[in-house]
């Protein structure tokens, strides 16, 4: 695999089409359609230094945010490249008993209907049940 | 416990804010209490005495990884909040270059924060804000590497 320098940086993100704003350094960013963002920044000056292993790792993996470093080189000649964002992993948590109970016997949801409805609505629906006015 | 519409903290509208300015700044600073600004034509806005916003984003010490090339020594710091990366040829050199370069990297970030706070970086906001409270360069360094400091403490 050839060392990286800034100037392929450089080159991977004008070819990806990432933004470009510059002050004292170039900041290149990108937001993509889902809210995932990548983005990096080069030092006036710093195109032929070189990225050192760890820094290349930062580089491509975590700021530019690429499925593999072999994407980040097809970035760089211009290629498509896959990015990789985290996929959410996490179940959602389960309703308590005491919600369950009372989506089922107070709201009267059948089961099929209770699996639906998240911690949040639950909750929501059960906070507003106890906030309407009782009759005395 | 009964809910009135009584507000908790204190209210100004811009006139009285300024009218009172001296009140203002004894409540907030050393009250220790937050008070509101509610303008007729804008958002409120919570005044906090600086101190008070550095103690409640304690927890927000950013993530580094300090990292020697054994090839050449030079040394490598990164900051996961800030997805800030730079190289000097000791530590101390990365760490001034960390010193000079990270105020960029937090007006950079402030100056996205409309359209960073829909994205993944958004969980990096206190982070950042903690960094943008420094007032020195040494306060800057002392809050980027204040987890190395916990840990030897």
């Amino acid at each position: 695999m050839p060392r990286a320098y800034w100037r392929d940086v450089r080159r991977f993100c004008e070819n990806e089409r990432f933004s470009w704003r510059r002050t004292d350094h170039d900041y290149f960013d990108k937001v993509f359609p889902d809210g995932e963002t990548a983005g990096t920044k080069i030092s006036n000056g710093a195109d032929d230094k070189e990225l050192n292993d760890f820094a290349f790792n930062k580089v491509w993996k975590h700021q530019l945010r690429c499925a593999s470093v072999e994407d980040f080189w097809r970035g760089v000649r211009g290629e498509p490249v896959t990015y990789a964002f985290p996929v959410p992993s996490e179940p959602p948590p389960a309703l308590p008993e005491y919600l369950r109970k009372f989506l089922s016997e107070t709201e009267h949801l059948s089961d099929s209907e209770i699996v639906l409805i998240s911690l949040d609505e639950a909750t929501a629906r059960w906070i507003a049940y106890l906030s309407r006015p009782r009759d005395t | 416990m009964s809910i009135t519409d009584t507000p908790i903290l204190t209210h100004y509208n811009s006139r009285s804010g300024r009218d009172h300015f001296a009140d203002v700044g004894r409540e907030v600073v050393r009250g220790e209490r937050p008070v509101v600004i509610a303008p007729r034509d804008e958002q409120p806005w919570v005044a906090i005495a600086r101190e008070q916003l550095l103690s409640l984003l304690a927890p927000y010490t950013p993530h580094l990884e300090v990292v020697p090339d054994p090839e050449t020594g030079e040394v490598t710091i990164w900051v996961e909040e800030l997805q800030s990366l730079v190289t000097g040829e000791n530590l101390v050199a990365a760490r001034d270059q960390l010193a000079r370069e990270v105020p960029d990297d937090v007006n950079h970030f402030l100056a996205r924060w409309p359209i960073l706070k829909h994205t993944n970086r958004a969980k990096d906001y206190p982070y950042i804000l903690r960094l943008a409270l420094a007032e020195s360069r040494d306060e800057l360094i002392a809050f980027l590497f204040a987890r190395y400091a916990q840990a030897s403490a």
